[in-house]
């Protein structure tokens, strides 16, 4: 379904919940591939992404038409998401030699067949694991959720050049951790 | 040729717009063990990144995601509307309560300043020189010009309060108390700077006048 969503926001500040339901309806996925990319665990992400949208209604007033409606909702995901990952203290067990299998494949071929959403939380982890929130967020928007330096200088409230260099540190750390897993795999085989 | 350049090179490679890299820095890569690594792992790391970036979680079950949603909604407004009636039923009682209070603490109020005016009455009748109808009452009485003051003019605090009604009675109270008060007051000022320029043949005039 089209939608036209100036409207559909404008019905929504003025408490239409037919039109809120609407809204949830065409977001709601975009909000969870961003949700889950930070937080590489499915029930928390949808966790995420009903607390956002909740905000999101009760904030709708203070929406500012000349942004992008993404770009605010992904922003309030974030924040969620960012409240999430500091309140959760458990870590899922990654079973390493899955990941690095799976690392391998990507690596060897050009993956285009989906891979199931736990093991691609397990990667995510992996890869990103042990960077500084800043540096992950900048890398989980930049490189994984393809957003544009733009777009994450609004959502994080950062600058350009504080942008650019979480993103340099955090694709060297990244590099260096893919080296180490596929040697691991490499190893093992 | 610095490996921190070529290094820097391969970033930009990667992950700017350069579209290739020049052929001394490809003749460095290919002759040197570590930038040959480097580039390599970049060039992995690159194109894991892009396919995480092309694989997309799946949202599962979608419609229980939107009712959940929707649900939570349901219930934030719910708690919303118990909270803004929870908050009209205290503020009620509380006014309520608020209102019981005041009434005790006038009427309290009400009956003290009756009381300590009928004793002030009682002990200015015993003292010589003051009235019940002297002027003073007559000026109280001016502030209810309507009220029929001529009928309470010359009565005493214990007869106005079994005949008028409570506003005429608490005002009228509380203006006569603060008269009454500052006339006993004046009185014994006068008093003794009377006795203080008396002279002693003075006195015993006023000691015999007394004892007739």
């Amino acid at each position: 379904m089209q939608m036209d969503i100036v409207n559909i926001i404008k019905e929504v500040k003025s408490g239409n919940k037919t039109a809120f339901k609407n809204l949830v309806e065409e977001y709601q996925e975009y909000a969870f591939r961003m949700a889950f990319r930070v937080l590489s665990n499915e029930e928390d992400a949808k966790d995420v992404v009903q607390d956002s949208f909740i905000k999101i209604w009760k904030s709708v007033n203070s929406f500012d038409a000349k942004l992008k409606f993404t770009t605010w909702m992904y922003k309030i995901v974030i924040n969620c998401a960012i409240d999430k990952l500091r309140s959760s203290k458990s870590k899922n067990t990654i079973n390493i030699d899955k990941v690095s299998e799976n690392l391998c494949r990507i690596d060897r071929t050009n993956l285009d067949e989906q891979i199931e959403n736990k093991e691609l939380g397990n990667i995510i982890t992996l890869i990103s694991d042990g960077l500084p929130e800043k540096q992950k967020l900048v890398f989980v928007l930049r490189d994984i959720q393809g957003l544009d330096s733009h777009e994450v200088e609004k959502i994080l409230e950062m600058t350009g050049t504080s942008v650019k260099s979480n993103l340099y540190n955090a694709r060297q750390s990244v590099r260096k951790k893919l080296s180490k897993l596929l040697a691991y795999e490499r190893r093992t085989i | 040729m610095k490996c921190d350049f070529v290094k820097r090179k391969v970033y930009e490679l990667f992950n700017s717009n350069i579209k290739q890299l020049d052929d001394e820095i490809i003749r460095h890569i290919d002759n040197c063990p570590n930038c040959n690594a480097h580039y390599e792992e970049s060039k992995i790391a690159k194109k894991i990144t892009s396919s995480l970036n092309q694989l997309q979680p799946v949202l599962n079950n979608p419609h229980e995601l939107t009712n959940n949603i929707l649900a939570a909604l349901y219930e934030l407004e719910q708690k919303k509307n118990s909270a803004s009636i929870r908050f009209f039923t205290i503020t009620k009682r509380l006014l309520a309560a608020a209102s019981i209070f005041l009434i005790v603490v006038f009427g309290y109020e009400q009956y003290i300043i009756v009381e300590k005016l009928i004793k002030l009455e009682q002990q200015i009748s015993t003292v010589p020189g003051i009235p019940v109808n002297s002027p003073h009452y007559q000026e109280i009485l001016s502030y209810y010009p309507k009220q029929g003051a001529g009928f309470i003019k010359t009565g005493l605090t214990s007869s106005i309060i079994a005949t008028q009604d409570n506003d005429l009675k608490s005002r009228f109270m509380i203006a006569r108390l603060g008269r009454l008060s500052s006339e006993v007051v004046s009185k014994r000022l006068l008093d003794q700077l009377v006795l203080l320029r008396i002279s002693n043949e003075e006195i015993d005039i006023i000691n015999s006048i007394k004892n007739e």
